[in-house]
């Protein structure tokens, strides 16, 4: 698709929609992080980058591109893994991140309405000062919440509460033409017509971008535990999970990891993890509002590990352990990028009963690709990360032997029932994935849908899948 | 239709559907040319009752190629006339395709055809440890049919609507094309959300055709309060300050004294601790006896501490029946008390409950009809029954379109929404379309576009 060729008077046009020099950066302005995200293997710059501070902002400029036939993409804080905020088709990139208030707590109906660029940590302070909860749980704690609404995030407390999808009661959207709609309100139950509201959730910005948001919350549970569960091997520790999420009271997480990961995050954060002993661990944790109650729920989960064969039971009865075990779980991904030259993953999911088989196909393929693949994951729902590292290859060695590694374990998790993305998205660097392993029917479905939001494909082009 | 098309579509169908399951003319039941509700009937031209997927897929080809419209009937038990085949056409009765196909235990997921009742996975699960959590009151209703309108129920508060329990799909589109949207995984970002869309479409955008939902244990125990207060205000607003204290009860429900009166003239039965102006009713559910108490305990103080006259703590398995029971009549009360009535199913923030209850009864005083009615205050799903009394015709008519704006009006300056669970059909059509600005509108008719090119799937229905 030819679009506009961005001019010195496009710069100007949209410096007086906007109003203020320091919010439109135009050339040599540019940052060069505007050109890529977290991953780093997409790159490209935008001819122009509008700072909104305002829907009014994000519709006049997305009314101005519509009308020039020029690309528009959207940004939060740039922390995808996917390549889905990277303006591959140039043009303007309208950045969310100064869209950062905290619009309204409504504590009648446990809502918190936020503007777009809000952190996922600032949520989670401010929701915390008033004994309140926002359960989602993605790793990367200073992403915007559009981003992870864009995303759909899903995190490290899926398996009790389910992913950012089911926290969004609300979404204010401009649309390609620079429309403003809203989908969704307040109420926690709808029958009235299309769910145009879960289409927007996960549709990484190519349908329309969010300038508001009502989040669901839940009064905050009171006590947190965990359990650090050593295995003698793998296998045993997944064969235990389907057990715990039968048994009376579900984790909020079931995390797994092996001992080759927790020496990296060991040396990355130049702290010991608690234990190191073992091949392979769950990490498990419980909320509730006592310390009965939630020692109640995570007894009969201790003895059940146990009687699979785990090696002991950590239980983190302190603060100061809980924070450090969940510490050295979220720096998983930055030590595995820390302790090689350059990577790319994989966000596969699977039914949780293929788990054991998808992990054990990661060393074969690692094997027989000749590329280093480290994994951990959220076992409880089945969503598995696998990284696959660049060491000492050359960069056209590394691409050909990571291209070959994704097709096979994308065509493993497709025919165990799988999908190529779990919780990241499929942004650029996983459309090809997307397109191999999706029924021809529902990708035409999908293309149908963005031609009647996005006509001109103007926002965000090129990603997801082509038009 | 004209007879050649007619004609043609007949042989096609013939090679497709043995004759048992095809019917025509004076073979269609009159029970196809309307729903729960009764207020519309129009019966379909053919009518067949497929039994696999495969069968769905090639009547839908065929229709799609002699543009003949399709409505897809699961039990009619809608309260929209959704159901109903208002332009003619074919009817497609998928309650033969009623096989539970799959339980999970790995997964926790059962897989089920589109027409197994409510009912029967409510059994199968349940006698085998699991649990299906929605709750809608209709228990013959299909799971189909409660997936196309996003049933909700009596336990939503705690564990969400049928939208929250569906995994997979398979869904036969207008061109006769098998989709699988979802699976058995729980996490899902790769691409847009089509199953999602299907969900709540109440059949304008594919037919379903096998299902995998969610399911959870069985909670082992069960307990009921029956909270009494001095007016409906005291007992609604108690609901927030429940809802914050950290302890997530199933169900809150609210109705008032006149509701109780008509279920009492209507089962001839007396109302446990009636003579009070309103009620809340909750339930708990969890695993521990022990547990459950702890949190009624400290519920039934927060309710006395916000007005409650008395708390009745129900823990035996036949009173709580009984009141249930007695709960799950009120419709059929209500529809017993009058000639005629019609429905909304607004849903509105659960802080403007109370206001919008007022509005209610402030149009009924002023319009000078009846307007009893009844809500999951949990989650501002409230329905109210206009009820037609010894109005003749033209003044019901009247009365009931002014009373229907009124209070469509005013939910939306509330934030409310049309319906809540029970979809729009044909009969919330007008008030669907008053209440979606412009642009939302035109999206909602782009998608049905791209997913029916023809406009044969359910054609007269939601937009
Ligand atoms: C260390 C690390 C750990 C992580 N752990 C997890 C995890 O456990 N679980 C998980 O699910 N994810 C995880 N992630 C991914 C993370 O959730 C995403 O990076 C995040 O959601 C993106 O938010 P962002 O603000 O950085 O968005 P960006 O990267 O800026 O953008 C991401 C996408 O959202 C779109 N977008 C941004 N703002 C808007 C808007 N206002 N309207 C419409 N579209 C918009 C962009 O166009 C792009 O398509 C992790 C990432 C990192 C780096
Ligand atoms: C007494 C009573 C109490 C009720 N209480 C509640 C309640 O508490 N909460 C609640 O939410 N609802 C309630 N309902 C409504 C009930 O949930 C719906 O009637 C039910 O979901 C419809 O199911 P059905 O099989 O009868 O569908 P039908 O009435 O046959 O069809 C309903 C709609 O679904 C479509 N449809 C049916 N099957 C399919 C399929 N396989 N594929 C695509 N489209 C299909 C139809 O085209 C139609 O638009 C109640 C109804 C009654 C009569």
């Amino acid at each position: 698709m030819a679009y506009k060729t961005f001019t010195k008077e496009d710069y100007t046009a949209i410096l007086d929609l906007i109003n203020d020099n320091d919010r439109v950066l135009y050339q040599d302005a540019i940052q060069e992080e505007y050109g890529h995200d977290e991953l780093g293997g997409t790159e490209s710059l935008p001819d122009v980058v509008v700072l909104a501070a305002s829907t009014a902002d994000v519709s006049k400029v997305m009314t101005y591109a519509y009308e020039n036939n020029i690309p528009v993409t959207a940004r939060g804080a740039g922390t995808g893994l996917v390549g889905a905020c990277v303006p591959i088709e140039h043009g303007i990139l309208i950045d969310i991140s100064k869209m950062d208030q905290i619009l309204e707590l409504d504590e009648d109906n446990l809502t918190l309405t936020v503007q777009p660029g809000v952190l996922l940590m600032t949520i989670g302070d401010y929701t915390a000062e008033h004994d309140l909860f926002f359960p989602p749980d993605p790793g990367e704690k200073s992403a915007t919440i559009a981003g992870n609404i864009a995303t759909n995030a899903g995190g490290m407390r899926a398996v009790k509460y389910g992913v950012t999808r089911d926290f969004v009661r609300e979404l204010e959207v401009v649309l390609p033409t620079g429309k403003v709609v809203t989908f969704g309100g307040k109420v926690v139950k709808n029958s009235s017509g299309l769910d145009l509201k879960d289409l927007i959730i996960g549709s990484e910005g190519i349908l329309g971008i969010i300038t508001k948001a009502v989040l669901k919350l839940l009064p905050a549970p009171k006590k947190v535990i965990s359990l650090l569960v050593p295995f003698p091997t793998l296998r045993q520790a997944i064969d235990t999970v389907p057990e715990i999420v039968r048994s009376e009271n579900v984790p909020i997480a079931i995390e797994f990891m092996e001992q080759d990961v927790i020496l990296d995050a060991e040396e990355y954060l130049g702290k010991k993890f608690p234990d190191h002993s073992a091949d392979a661990y769950l990490l498990l944790r419980f909320d509730g509002n006592t310390d009965e109650e939630v020692e109640k729920a995570y007894q009969p989960v201790a003895d059940l590990c146990l009687k699979q064969g785990a090696v002991d039971v950590f239980i983190s009865d302190t603060q100061e352990r809980e924070d450090s075990i969940w510490k050295a779980r979220s720096a998983f991904l930055e030590a595995i990028k820390g302790s090689t030259t350059d990577m790319d993953e994989l966000d596969t999911v699977v039914p949780r009963s293929k788990v054991n088989e998808m992990v054990a196909y990661f060393p074969e393929v690692s094997k027989e690709q000749g590329i280093r693949i480290k994994s951990f994951g959220h076992a409880g729902d089945g969503n598995l990360h696998a990284y696959m590292l660049k060491d000492d290859l050359s960069e056209a060695e590394f691409q050909k032997r990571m291209t070959k590694t994704m097709e096979l374990v994308y065509e493993k998790a497709h025919n165990l029932g799988g999908l190529v993305s779990g919780e990241h998205g499929i942004g650029y660097a996983k459309k090809r994935y997307l397109k191999e392993t999706m029924d021809p029917v529902n990708l035409e479905l999908m293309r149908g849908i963005k031609k009647t939001f996005d006509p001109k494909n103007i926002l965000n082009p090129n990603k997801v899948f082509d038009v | 239709m004209d007879e050649t098309t007619k004609e043609n579509f007949l042989k096609a169908l013939t090679k497709v559907i043995p004759p048992d399951r095809l019917y025509t003319e004076d073979e269609i039941s009159d029970d196809y040319g309307h729903d729960e509700i009764n207020t519309i009937f129009h019966l379909p031209e053919f009518a067949v009752k497929p039994m696999t997927t495969k069968e769905v897929a090639t009547v839908m080809q065929c229709a799609n190629e002699n543009n003949i419209s399709v409505v897809v009937r699961g039990a009619g038990t809608g309260l929209v006339g959704g159901a109903i085949p208002t332009t003619g056409g074919l009817l497609l009765d998928l309650s033969g395709m009623n096989e539970i196909k799959q339980l999970d235990t790995d997964n926790l997921t059962l897989t089920v055809e589109p027409g197994a009742l409510l009912t029967d996975i409510k059994q199968y699960t349940e006698t085998r440890g699991f649990f299906y959590p929605p709750d809608p009151g209709e228990k013959t209703a299909t799971i189909g049919g409660n997936i196309s309108t996003n049933a909700g129920g009596m336990r939503a508060i705690k564990y969400g609507v049928t939208r929250d329990y569906v995994r997979g799909l398979t869904v036969v589109t207008a061109l006769g094309n098998v989709m699988h949207l979802g699976g058995k995984f729980v996490k899902n970002s790769s691409g847009f959300d089509l199953k999602d869309m299907i969900i709540g479409s109440e059949g304008t955008l594919g037919v379903i055709t096998e299902i995998t939902l969610k399911i959870i244990i069985k909670p082992e125990v069960t307990m009921s309060l029956l909270v009494p207060f001095p007016n409906f205000k005291d007992a609604i607003k108690a609901v927030p300050n429940i809802l914050r204290s950290g302890i997530t009860p199933t169900a809150v429900e609210f109705f008032e004294q006149n509701v109780i009166k008509y279920w009492e003239s209507f089962s001839q039965k007396i109302f446990p601790e009636d003579g009070h102006q309103a009620y809340l009713l909750l339930s708990f559910d969890g695993q521990k006896e022990a547990q459950i108490e702890d949190d009624y305990e400290k519920i039934a103080e927060l309710c006395l501490e916000h007005g409650a006259e008395d708390v009745y703590v129900l823990d035996d398995v036949k009173q709580q029946e009984e009141i249930w029971s007695a709960r799950g009549a009120f419709l059929e009360a209500i529809k017993d008390s009058t000639t005629e009535m019609d429905e909304v199913d607004i849903v509105v923030p659960r802080s403007e409950i109370v206001s919008f209850v007022q509005y209610v009864h402030q149009i009924a005083t002023t319009e000078n009809i009846r307007i009893p009615g009844f809500g999951h205050a949990g989650d501002g799903n409230l329905h109210f029954y206009v009820c037609r009394d010894d109005y003749d015709q033209k003044t019901w008519q009247e009365k009931l379109t002014k009373v229907f704006d009124a209070l469509y009006q005013e939910s939306k300056t509330l934030g409310g929404q049309v319906s809540g669970e029970h979809g729009i059909g044909i009969a919330k059509k007008v008030y669907l379309r008053k209440s979606l600005d412009e642009v939302t509108y035109t999206a909602m008719k782009k998608i049905k576009q791209v997913f029916d090119p023809n406009n044969i799937l359910n054609p007269d229905k939601i937009l």
